[in-house]
């Protein structure tokens, strides 16, 4: 099954990079003014451009899409998964805060519900702020992506006494730094790739958290 | 009420309902009681009392007797009146442990203390709201796992 998943996967890559250095040998010098590797990375595609992004990997996977309101606001919507049993569907918007011919920088604002399913049971309203660096070199971006999350786990108390029952609300905070370096690498203008290393510390400061890693799939286009 | 309202009040019900992550059910007793030691033997000193499930919830090999879910301190020998909160989903049935720190160090015998009374009883008449109990500490240097079941 890993042999053959492993041969599979070769092959999908030796592919990519065989397309990709078709696309670049037939492809001016020149680099792209925006591609969809850059929007997906970068984040804040321009007005009327849109973004899908597919990332799998350990232990997160995210599904994002992105859609340019103007030349520098973006409404965005994502789900992201842990392993399977944690989900975060969210939407949101990004702002593009500086962009120059190698460097693009954005703000995001996400907001959505939590669930988990798991020994314990996580669910509640859910927030990120994140900024994203991108440095696009030609057909490569190198990325970073820094975010604080913050969850509301909602607990419910009830007390049975003799005069009669009781019940009470409280609110449980879990907060998740959230750090992601990255490369992207574009196959042509809607087309692009990224790999990426996330550290997402959840529940931090009292828990552990092991590094992860994915591998993205953008389409784009409307620029 | 309207149908608009109603249908407000299920869905703002439903959201509620669907995003509990921990309940906690507690089931408050108040306890009338004595505490006494066996005529002669000495009786000064704190009791630490410890309350316990009788039984703790669990499945399989982790169902086990026992289970602290509330501990005190009294002053000395003789009545007790204690408000509890018992935990209704970790257990059953209601079990009061004390002993006597006879030396007040706060550690139930050490070397060279091993006189240490203690004692258990199972309260009867759990679940209710008022109860009553009796508990002899007679056993020195015995934990509640020595005494119960």
């Amino acid at each position: 099954m890993n042999v053959r998943f492993g041969v599979t996967f070769g092959g999908c890559v030796i592919a990519t990079l065989l397309g990709a250095s078709e696309a670049a040998a037939a492809e001016p010098r020149t680099p792209f003014p925006a591609h969809a590797a850059l929007d997906a990375v970068g984040g804040s595609p321009a007005k009327g451009a849109y973004v899908l992004s597919a990332q799998g990997g350990w232990p997160f996977s995210f599904l994002r899409a992105q859609v340019g309101l103007s030349d520098r606001i973006t409404l965005q919507s994502e789900l992201e998964s842990a392993v399977g049993r944690r989900y975060r569907p969210m939407l949101g918007i990004g702002v593009r805060l500086a962009e120059a011919t190698h460097v693009r920088l954005t703000g995001e604002f996400l907001a959505g519900w939590l669930f988990q399913r798991s020994e314990e049971y996580r669910r509640g309203p859910n927030g990120e702020l994140r900024f994203r660096l991108a440095i696009p070199v030609r057909r490569f971006v190198p990325y970073l992506v820094l975010g604080t999350r913050h969850a509301f786990l909602p607990d419910l108390l009830t007390i049975e006494r003799a005069s009669g029952t009781e019940t009470s609300w409280s609110l449980r905070h879990e907060w998740t730094p959230w750090a992601t370096l990255g490369l992207g690498f574009a196959i042509s203008r809607g087309i692009g790739l990224d790999l990426g290393i996330n550290y997402g510390w959840v529940g931090a400061p009292d828990t552990i958290a092991l590094p992860g890693v994915h591998l993205g799939l953008h389409f784009g286009g409307d620029r | 009420m309207s149908r608009a309202r109603f249908v407000f009040a299920g869905a703002l019900g439903v959201v509620l309902a669907g995003c509990v992550n921990e309940e906690t059910r507690l089931y408050e007793i108040e306890l009338d009681g004595k505490v006494a030691v066996p005529d002669g033997a000495p009786s000064a000193g704190a009791v630490h009392l410890a309350f316990h499930v009788a039984k703790t919830f669990g499945e399989g090999d982790l169902e086990h007797p026992l289970g602290v879910f509330e501990t005190r301190t009294v002053a000395g020998v003789g009545p007790v009146r204690e408000t509890v909160l018992y935990p209704l989903d970790e257990g059953e049935g209601l079990v009061v442990y004390g002993w006597l720190d006879s030396d007040g160090d706060g550690v139930h015998c050490a070397p060279g203390q091993t006189e240490e009374p203690a004692g258990l009883v199972k309260v009867a008449g759990f679940p209710a709201h008022a109860l009553s109990f009796s508990l002899t500490l007679r056993a020195p240097c015995v934990g509640p796992e020595s005494l119960y079941p």
